[in-house]
């Protein structure tokens, strides 16, 4: 005991020593940071090179380099450095860099973030340009905030309706349907021609796309039904009921489904109306079907006249740029007629927000009919509230359709099902103590410095030098990598943090305790625990059997085995995308089912509430299993084959051959195995965004991806952290037998 | 003859061979054509005019040369790394007994718990920090040492009968001698499964590489795959083309270390 207490002294007395020489070490160059060039700092930044830093997501990286190199010819002395993102994480990144203030100084922005980033402090006001070309432009709205301009729309999207007009005619109907009332008319006519084909395709099971169509129906009634922030007084009145019992009346003749499916089935006949946007026409263009369609603007409800969803992609300027003229500039410059021009020219699906811009003169005369009617449509176009927590809401409203479509309840009960999540979307206010964030991180790196080097002096007082030095690397990576980032978010749990401006109050339990209470974090793990249940037995089965039978088909085996590994190798994007196609409605799982008379989900699988997860851990199950059986594969080579060879020779059983020789030599895999794929498991989350994004109706949201909604659509980083640190608790607790085991078998 | 329980499993795993290559084979059959920007059960079946078309315009988008060769750069530094340091830790773990072990162990699990998702925001902070955001390092650091593959080290080295250790010892040789001349050829398979985990990691991560470098020249060629999607029209040809280039050396990776991994178990019969 003594000589536990005299060596824990020993590390204290030279901690105290190093946190002394590291503090020592840190104070000058400390000190120095503050002459080096900051982008908080504009002056510090270099001024001769005046390179802005443009980030954007709508142009193909040929495009936008194009359009960089004619700036910087028309401008010398600028550069431009383009980066593309990708429609995957570029958001994700975008939010990042303005959390650590190294945002670019022009960027595009998706019209239903620029109430956060305004809300943030985010964006410079771009009131001047607005005054110079903003009376040529359309859907000004959403990019002016109380004090002024500061998003410029770019490039927009709308939704229309499209129909096939050789169905609508084979029902003796003459034209798309003008009012709602047509469209009852329409769908009874085409259910009486072909009784079995839905008449039009709707989007649900979707949190960012169903609201869309829905309120592209009640604009029509009341374009103001919506007021600037999202807690509206009473749903069940007005507007949006009457789109709703739209919806209802529509139900039994509705496709509803995801928006990527629907617009295959419109593109293969198989539904005779759908609501879409611009990408749709290229899309049937691209496929070499020739299907006689035509774009209309969704029908109205009863007085009323079009009002269609418009939004799309704005151009805005970083409040922290030091190159403000030059971007203002660059951002005119994108503004450009010519420049839209040539936008459109090279990507035909994009609409420009300026008005007179040249439609692309290589489009057939159909894609440019449907492209005219977009342009018409964008003139009335409505868009969404200029509230800060519509990212939020946006789901909310999508759950009115889902719920109408999908679930089957009146309008009345999934407007009243929606009001309890409005309200309870209220902007958190902050108080208490303020926390500087990036303090936390250096006190932690401190910390773990002085672990590793405590630990490294320890080395010298022990015997196995070698072993000892042999854990440093690792160790060095688990602080940097793992250690510091775990517990910065353990410590961020605690407070409230918008995550955009990364000003944290310390909160106590409060993330905590909002957790326990939120019915759809419950649920989360609900869904989670099931997911887990149903793919880590079924993969580890498959995997063991897979790697018995490599090795009973030698040759054929080896096939097999290389055969198996292939789809875990393959990017999940790809995969998640092909296993949607099999499952989606009328695909080939749906196929096989008839075929051997088994009853057809409906809804279709990924939009039903009980049969969407199934697919999600089919997906799991299929790009896993594989990998596990390399590994028990490879344990079970390493047993010597005399010993196999005197088992049956002894003529042991199958069984206890199996157990006596197999088992151990392949347990500490299997568990391994068990381990690391039911973490894997709790963590599911790429597969999900791909096939469901957590819907329908959010039964496949699991943790991660509640985690991740926190963070990213939301930015509550406070309560993203505390989701994570209960997450690393639960798997923390699942690894103790494991660990213990490991402690038995020294 | 063979028994019963064998030939289960031999036919169950022909069917789940099968199973698993046949959506590989419409991802082929997708590649192969042309036109198509929506995915429909239609696109899987063998196009009737095959065509190269997608796999060149693929290789001529601006900087998948370079995103080539910085993928094939990575890879090989985080394999060699991962198969030097994981054998390295898991020696260094094996080799101490009861608390430390089991402390380090505990460390290696804890790193597995940590949900990526909810960590790339402060390890995005800290390289910011540390100003290594958009160098050769946030695309190499990440990735240096995995901690499965320490884990995988680990039980392959516990399963060396320890009398093999023990008489090497007797015979006065060193540590670094024990390791490179007896545990490195005994844990061959093991290293085998590490090289192609960590080279198929490196290869298609794509999150780090994305959220921590900015410029073209930095780009991975996972990157480059998901700058195929955009907003106008994903072009589901040319993404299926761009998978299926970026699989191949994964596949040529695993057929060379499947060699590996039968040449380790004779080695490791014949030793013993």
């Amino acid at each position: 005991m003594e000589h536990v207490q005299g060596r824990f002294a020993f590390r204290l007395r030279s901690g105290a020593l190093l946190v002394a020489l590291l503090f020592g070490a840190a104070r000058p160059s400390s000190a120095g940071e503050v002459a080096l060039p900051s982008p908080d700092n504009p002056t510090q930044r270099s001024r001769e090179t005046s390179e802005i830093r443009f980030w954007q997501l709508s142009l193909r990286p040929p495009v936008a380099e194009a359009l960089a190199r004619e700036f910087e010819k028309r401008n010398p002395g600028t550069r431009i450095s383009v980066e593309t993102l990708s429609w995957e994480n570029g958001f994700e990144k975008l939010v990042l860099a303005i959390a650590s203030h190294r945002e670019p100084d022009v960027f595009e922005l998706g019209s239903t973030w620029i109430p956060s980033m305004r809300s943030s402090l985010a964006l410079a006001p771009l009131d001047a340009l607005d005054a110079r070309v903003g009376g040529e432009l359309l859907l000004r709205e959403p990019g002016r905030g109380a004090a002024g301009t500061d998003a410029m729309p770019w490039l927009l999207g709308t939704r229309v309706l499209f129909v096939n007009r050789a169905l609508l005619r084979s029902a003796g109907i003459a034209h798309p349907p003008r009012t709602t009332e047509e469209l009852f008319q329409a769908c009874g006519a085409l259910r009486r021609k072909h009784p079995s084909m839905p008449c039009i395709g709707l989007a649900a099971a979707d949190p960012y796309a169903p609201w869309q169509h829905l309120f592209s129906f009640a604009w029509t009634a009341d374009p103001g039904f919506i007021g600037p922030t999202v807690g509206v007084e009473d749903l069940r009145a007005g507007a949006l009921l009457q789109a709703a019992r739209v919806y209802e009346r529509l139900r039994p003749v509705v496709r509803a489904d995801r928006p990527a499916a629907l617009d295959r089935d419109f593109l293969e006949g198989r539904v005779a109306m759908v609501i879409s946007g611009a990408w749709l026409p290229l899309v049937i263009r691209d496929s070499g079907q020739q299907l006689d369609y035509e774009a209309a603007a969704i029908p109205a409800l009863p007085g009323g006249r079009s009002h269609a969803f418009g939004g799309g992609e704005y151009l805005v300027l970083s409040r922290r740029t030091a190159l403000r003229t030059e971007s203002e500039r660059f951002i005119e410059f994108l503004l450009e007629r010519e420049t839209l021009e040539r936008v459109t020219r090279e990507q035909p699906g994009l609409l420009p927000a300026r008005r007179g811009v040249a439609a692309p003169p290589s489009l057939d005369p159909r894609t440019l009919a449907a492209r005219q009617v977009m342009q018409r449509e964008l003139e009335t176009a409505a868009t969404p509230p200029p509230d800060p927590n519509w990212a939020a809401a946006e789901q909310t409203f999508s759950a009115i359709a889902d719920r109408i479509l999908l679930r089957g309840s009146t309008a009345e009960e999934a407007l009243a099902a929606a009001q309890a999540p409005l309200r309870r979307i209220e902007r958190r206010t902050a108080s208490g103590r303020r926390l500087s964030t990036r303090n936390i991180l250096v006190f932690l790196e401190l910390g773990a410095a002085v672990l590793l080097a405590v630990m490294a002096g320890g080395m010298y007082a022990r015997r196995d030098r070698l072993h000892a030095a042999a854990r440093v690397p690792w160790l060095a990576f688990f602080a940097a990598l793992y250690a510091i980032p775990a517990l910065y978010l353990v410590i961020v749990s605690f407070a409230s943090t918008d995550l955009l401006a990364m000003d944290a109050t310390y909160a106590g339990l409060r993330n905590y305790r909002e957790l326990a209470l939120d019915p759809a974090f419950l649920r989360a793990i609900v869904i989670t625990l099931l997911f887990v249940i149903a793919s880590v037995p079924a993969t580890l089965a498959l995997a063991l059997v897979t790697a018995y039978g490599v090795r009973a088909l030698s040759r054929v085996g080896r096939v097999c085995e290389a055969l198996v590994y292939l789809p875990p190798i393959l990017p999940v994007v790809v995969t998640a995308t092909i296993v949607a196609a099999l499952f989606a409605g009328g695909g080939l799982v749906d196929s096989l089912l008839a075929a051997v008379s088994l009853p057809v989900p409906e809804p279709s699988w990924l939009v039903n509430e009980r049969a969407a997860l199934a697919a999600v851990v089919v997906h799991a199950v299929w790009t896993s299993f594989g990998y596990y059986a390399l590994l028990f594969a490879a344990a079970l080579a390493a047993i010597p084959p005399n010993v196999r060879e005197a088992a049956l020779l002894d003529g042991a059983r199958p069984w206890l051959r199996f157990r006596s020789i197999d088992w151990p030599a392949i347990r500490p895999v299997v568990l391994l195995v068990l381990l690391l794929h039911t973490v894997r498991s709790l963590q599911v989350f790429p597969e999900i965004v791909v096939m469901t994004s957590g819907g329908p109706l959010g039964a496949t949201t699991t943790v991660v991806y509640y985690l991740y909604e926190e963070a990213f659509r939301r930015f509550d980083f406070g309560r993203a952290a505390a989701v994570a640190t209960l997450l690393m608790v639960a798997i923390g607790l699942l690894s103790i037998p494991m660990l213990m085991r490991a402690r038995k078998e020294v | 003859m063979r028994p019963p329980h064998k030939s289960i499993s031999a036919w169950l795993t022909i069917a789940l061979a099968v199973s698993a290559v046949a959506p590989v084979v419409a991802l082929l059959s997708m590649s192969l054509r042309r036109g198509a920007s929506v995915l429909a059960v239609r696109s899987f079946l063998p196009p009737s005019d095959p065509s190269l078309a997608n796999f060149a315009e693929v290789l001529r988008e601006p900087g998948f040369a370079i995103a080539l060769a910085n993928s094939v750069l990575v890879s090989a530094v985080t394999v060699c790394s991962n198969l030097l340091l994981g054998v390295l830790t898991a020696w260094g773990i094996v080799r101490v007994s009861g608390g430390v072990r089991r402390d380090v162990l505990a460390t290696l699990i804890f790193a597995i718990a940590v949900p990526p998702q909810a960590v790339v925001i402060p390890i995005f902070l800290i390289f910011e920090q540390w100003a290594l955001l958009d160098t050769y390092a946030a695309l190499l650091l990440p990735g240096l040492l995995i901690p499965l593959n320490v884990l995988l080290y680990v039980h392959a080295i516990r399963a060396i009968p320890p009398s093999l250790l023990e008489a090497a010892a007797l015979d006065g040789a060193s540590p670094a001698y024990v390791l490179r001349r007896v545990v490195l050829p005994l844990v061959t398979p093991t290293s085998a499964v590490v090289a192609i985990n960590t080279f198929l990691a490196s290869w298609s991560a794509f999150v780090y590489p994305f959220l921590l470098t900015n410029s073209s020249n930095r780009r991975t060629l996972a990157v480059a795959l998901a700058l195929l999607k955009t907003q106008d029209q994903v072009r589901w040809p040319l993404v299926m083309a761009g998978a299926v280039i970026t699989i191949i050396p994964v596949i040529l990776v695993f057929l060379i270390a499947r060699r590996r991994l039968v040449d380790g178990v004779t080695a490791a019969a014949v030793k013993s």
